[in-house]
């Protein structure tokens, strides 16, 4: 049986995780988590590893001064799609005033997960 | 054509004082600094002491100009403003045999007419400085040994000249020199060719170079390689007097001094190198740390923040003196090469002695009467009291922005530099007069915002603003283009 | 000039400065922040990578969002915040002289804490030979030039230093477009956090190369070209006939953090050299009466929440000294740390409360435990684990524990 070892990044614990893997690369035993999220997480890295991305879009202030502001996804989503991600955020602009929280991407490349702000600016 | 009476190639220390000393005179004078800034060679890579004279050999040239160049330095830095600080220095002797070295140079000292030098010993010693290594014996002690900021200096000398009509010209390496039809020469650098009836050669590693050009292949300059290292200012000691060890027959041994801006210095290492290596090197920096812990056993040399390096130019041939006479081939050119230390102290009485040689050469020379000799110094925020920090923030509120936390640099002296003449392009220029990134964090804080003053200045992006000049960009695109 | 009066004067508006005043405040003390930047967040404004506030929020926030939540609960207190206005010198007797536009302002202060963060050690510092050139900073300074000012700061970059901002940088850089040739660690393991390890280096393909340095810069035309590269033996010493080229334009340092203690030693405090930090009671008073510290200046934290939790507890010393109030004195217990424990934080226990002690291990320690003894007597003795230099530990002292111990209190980690 085919096995893999992972860490664990759910949380600072960085678990030491074991995935023993059938034939069709499935995952059939988790072990080395101490809970229940890194068996999760786990099965996850090994489908589809999703991450959340953070950047920053250009935002234009009231007062016509460019600045950046932070971003993130609201959700972790598929690792493979992250650099497209980056791409569009290169031709973003965002105006202020804007709240943490506020979507700045809705849907983000049809993954479901929407693109907010990290603060006011 | 712009036509000159003087073209001075090279605006170190050297090139700049002379450039002040002719612009008390009825000339139309150029000076050509290859690199983007002045003092951005040999100058920069210097630790700004101001011998008393009492080192060079008896008879030579440097001795002449050291002693009468290091009495200059009051004077001079009451009139154009920059730091000078007498602080002394000790050459610190261990036993008998430096005992007999230490006798030598007291000698040698009294030969070079230096006042006041005194072979001391015991407790003497700890008295004048008190971190001096317990382990010393003997000290020649030499009280008028001084310190001062060599590119303070040299921009002072610079913008000085420059008020009395001297042309500068950066980034303008030469790149040939001829004769001209009816006399003088025509200088090449980027902008095109300039006219001028003499030609100074102030270029010092390159100054041979520079008289092959103009077709005098008359001297060969090697480089003598130096590293340097600064100390934090809160390395645990502070305003320690100059300490030399004995000098050894290859070299004059690694000095350990204060800065006028409060930080120790150590240099520097002596090794031929090639002309244009001004890296650091390892070995050197070892040596740095030996010899400066040997002086003062208790330097914490974890606490180093930059370690540099620069070259002198020696002269092949020429016993380590000073190369200053007109050339033997070609006439109209004079040769002011080989200034190596103590370079920076000799510098106003090489000026001096310069428009000398041209007088005796036959060059007219008629004093202006409307000389400017003064400059109005930049404003040092740092040592300023609170109350004269209030009344500068009243009256300019870019006095009460820290750019430079470290060195305590304000917008108000950033800008102040940007607006002044000859005017700083680079960030390391910025940083040569306003200490701005010159701290422990070496511009990790300060450097961006800098970087934003200076385009906004100079009207630049800060994609055009380099480090150095040359391709010592710092930021290359804008990340974000928005849509 | 302008003279204030506060009860607490807090120095520093990133996430050490906002705990301790908030809770300041919330103990009834009148309290003024002092934040150099046009704005409060300190260097989290730039960190905006996730990985804040699972200890504190249980959620995984972005740096500007776990520095929002500060700056919104600030709004709603009486805090004093003074905005782009830098603090020049802290006298003994607490007077703090700030500058700003309007001019020199003196506050004088009941108490004082200090959360004026790190700063990045830098090439000079550790003394990276060869050319002087564009292209050599520090990876927090890259993350500047990237984050906020919306430039690339270099195109092809080397890093050296697996810390954890280095880490963090490597991947920023990898999703800007930018190239990362490799991360090279001086130690035989890895400075930064596992996940960090993973999320950063792992995901993009970026080499790793342990005992190995950075020897030289070498440049061209004023720019980085390349570096040399040295492998080191297990003292860091470089070994010969291993160096190697690695072109570049930019060499990131993420070497390592050092309080920014200027401000505290011209208040007269005095510091621990193990940390470069003050030297701290379980208070977190320094050596100074009613001047504490918390937050990077005190020790380099691994993690924001750990700033928070300590500089709530030095606020509310502070807020308590401000009101007079002081604790019942009871004989110094000294913190004595033995190999490869390399500090603890504090280093002296003044009362017999529970107290947390904040330390770190030099060197990775596989499978070892953590004794405490006291006048011979083990009075603690934790299960056997892994201990490592990227982690920060908290060791809980409980007053039964207190009790029992005299003088001195010795802590050790040893295999088993």
């Amino acid at each position: 049986m085919d096995t893999r070892k992972l860490v664990c990044t759910v949380c600072p614990n960085s678990c030491g995780i074991t995935v023993e893997l059938n034939e069709k690369a499935e995952a059939v035993r988790v072990l080395g988590n101490k809970c229940p999220r890194g068996e999760a997480f786990a099965r996850q890295e090994i489908t589809c590893p999703v991450r959340v991305i953070t950047s920053t879009a250009l935002l234009r202030c009231e007062d016509g001064r460019e600045a950046l502001l932070p971003v993130r996804s609201s959700e972790a989503f598929a690792l493979s799609k992250h650099a497209r991600a980056m791409e569009l955020l290169r031709h973003v602009t965002v105006r202020s005033p804007v709240r943490m929280g506020d979507i700045i991407i809705r849907n983000l490349l049809d993954t479901g997960v929407d693109l907010i702000a990290s603060c006011d600016s | 054509m712009q036509q000159y009476d003087m073209i001075i190639i090279g605006g170190g220390i050297t090139g700049c004082a002379i450039a002040r000393e002719l612009s008390k005179y009825r000339l139309k004078v150029a000076l050509c600094e290859a690199s983007a800034d002045v003092a951005a060679g040999t100058t920069k890579a210097n630790g700004g002491l101001i011998h008393a004279g009492d080192d060079p050999v008896p008879g030579t040239l440097k001795a002449l100009l050291n002693s009468k160049g290091c009495l200059m330095y009051p004077v001079l830095s009451e009139k154009l403003g920059f730091r000078f600080q007498k602080k002394g220095s000790m050459v610190v002797g261990f036993d008998e045999k430096d005992l007999a070295v230490l006798k030598k140079l007291l000698e040698r000292g009294r030969l070079n007419g230096a006042p006041d030098l005194e072979l001391i010993g015991g407790d003497r010693i700890f008295d004048l400085e008190p971190e001096t290594n317990r382990k010393a014996k003997y000290a020649l002690y030499t009280p008028h040994t001084g310190m001062v900021d060599p590119f303070e200096v040299a921009i002072a000398f610079c913008e000085n000249a420059v008020a009395n009509g001297v042309r500068l010209y950066l980034s303008s390496p030469v790149t040939a020199i001829r004769r001209a039809e009816g006399g003088g020469f025509l200088v090449t650098i980027p902008k095109g060719e300039i006219a001028g009836r003499y030609v100074l050669n102030c270029a010092g590693v390159h100054a041979d170079d520079v008289a092959r050009l103009a077709g005098a292949d008359e001297f060969t300059i090697r480089a003598r390689h130096g590293d340097l290292l600064v100390m934090d200012k809160n390395c645990g000691i502070r305003d320690v007097m100059t300490l030399y060890p004995v000098p050894k027959p290859e070299s004059k041994g690694v000095v350990l001094m204060n800065s006028v801006s409060g930080n120790i210095l150590v240099g520097s290492t002596a090794v031929m190198m090639e002309k244009d290596d001004v890296a650091s090197y390892r070995d050197g920096i070892e040596e740095l740390i030996s010899s400066a812990n040997r002086l003062i056993e208790k330097l914490d040399t974890r606490k180093v923040i930059r370690t540099f390096a620069g070259n002198r130019a020696v002269v092949v041939g020429n016993n380590n003196d000073f190369y200053i006479r007109p050339s033997q081939k070609v006439e109209g050119l004079f040769h002011i090469a080989g200034i190596q230390s103590p370079g920076v102290a000799s510098s106003p009485a090489i000026a001096a002695y310069a428009v000398q040689m041209l007088k005796a050469y036959g060059v007219p020379m008629v004093e202006k009467d409307d000389f400017i000799d003064t400059r109005t110094p930049p404003v040092d925020f740092s040592t300023l009291t609170a109350e004269e920090q209030d009344e500068l923030i009243h009256k300019n509120p870019a006095y009460g922005r820290i750019v430079c936390r470290c060195e305590c640099v304000t917008e108000g002296e950033i800008v102040d530099a940007l607006r002044r003449n000859p005017r700083p392009t680079t960030v390391d220029a910025v940083k040569r007069r306003t200490r701005a990134g010159m701290g422990r964090c070496q511009g990790g804080f300060c450097q961006q915002k800098v970087l934003g003053i200076m385009a906004r200045e100079l009207g630049l992006s800060p994609t055009e603003i380099s480090l150095g000049g040359a391709d010592s960009q710092i930021v290359y695109s804008k990340l974000k283009e928005g849509c | 000039m302008n003279k204030l009066q506060f009860d607490v004067v807090v120095i520093g508006g990133g996430p050490a400065g906002m705990g301790a005043a908030l809770k300041a405040q919330e103990n009834g003390a009148s309290v003024a922040l002092v934040e150099r930047n046009p704005r409060l967040g300190g260097i989290l404004l730039q960190c905006i990578h996730s990985g804040f506030g699972l200890r504190l929020f249980k959620k995984e926030l972005t740096g500007p969002e776990y520095a929002q939540r500060f700056i919104n609960r600030l709004k709603d207190t009486g805090v004093k915040v003074f905005l782009s206005t830098m603090v020049l010198r802290i006298t003994p007797d607490r007077e703090v002289v700030c500058m700003n536009e309007t001019g020199i302002t003196v506050i004088h202060a009941k108490a004082v804490v200090l959360a004026m963060g790190c700063r990045e050690r830098t090439r000079g510092e550790i003394k990276i030979p060869g050319d002087r050139c564009a292209g050599v900073m520090t990876a927090g300074q890259a993350q500047h030039y990237i984050n906020i000012d919306n430039f690339c700061p270099g195109r092809r970059f080397v890093i050296l230093g697996s810390g954890d901002i280095g880490l963090i940088m490597a991947r920023r850089l990898s999703l800007e477009g930018m190239k990362v040739e490799g991360v090279y660690e001086l130690m035989p393991y890895p400075n930064g956090l596992v996940r960090n390890l993973k999320n950063c280096l792992e995901d993009f393909g970026i080499p790793l190369h342990l005992s190995t340095t950075v020897s030289r810069v070498i440049g061209k035309n004023g720019r980085v070209s390349a570096v040399e590269v040295t492998k080191v033996d297990d003292r860091q010493r470089p070994l010969e006939g291993t160096s190697e080229i690695v072109p570049c334009d930019t060499l990131l340092l993420s070497v390592g953090l050092v309080p920014e203690n200027e401000l505290s030693l011209g208040a007269g405090v005095r510091l621990n050299p193990r940390t470069n930090g003050a030297a701290v009671d379980d208070s977190l008073q320094t050596s100074v009466p009613g001047v504490f510290s918390c937050g990077n200046v005190l020790h380099v934290h691994d993690l924001a929440d750990n700033v928070t939790m300590e500089a709530e507890r030095a606020g509310e010393s502070a807020a308590a000294y401000a009101k007079g109030v002081r604790g019942e004195s009871t004989a110094d217990l000294k913190i004595h740390c033995e190999e490869p424990i390399g500090y603890t934080v504090p280093s002296v226990i003044r009362s017999r409360e529970k107290t947390s002690v904040m330390f770190r291990v030099r060197r990775p320690c596989d499978r070892a435990r953590l004794t405490v003894i006291s006048a011979g007597e083990v009075l603690l003795r934790g299960k056997p684990r892994r201990y490592i230099p990227s982690i920060m530990e908290e060791l809980i002292l409980t007053p039964a524990v207190l009790q029992k111990a005299e003088g001195e209190i010795t802590m050790k980690i040893e295999s088993v």
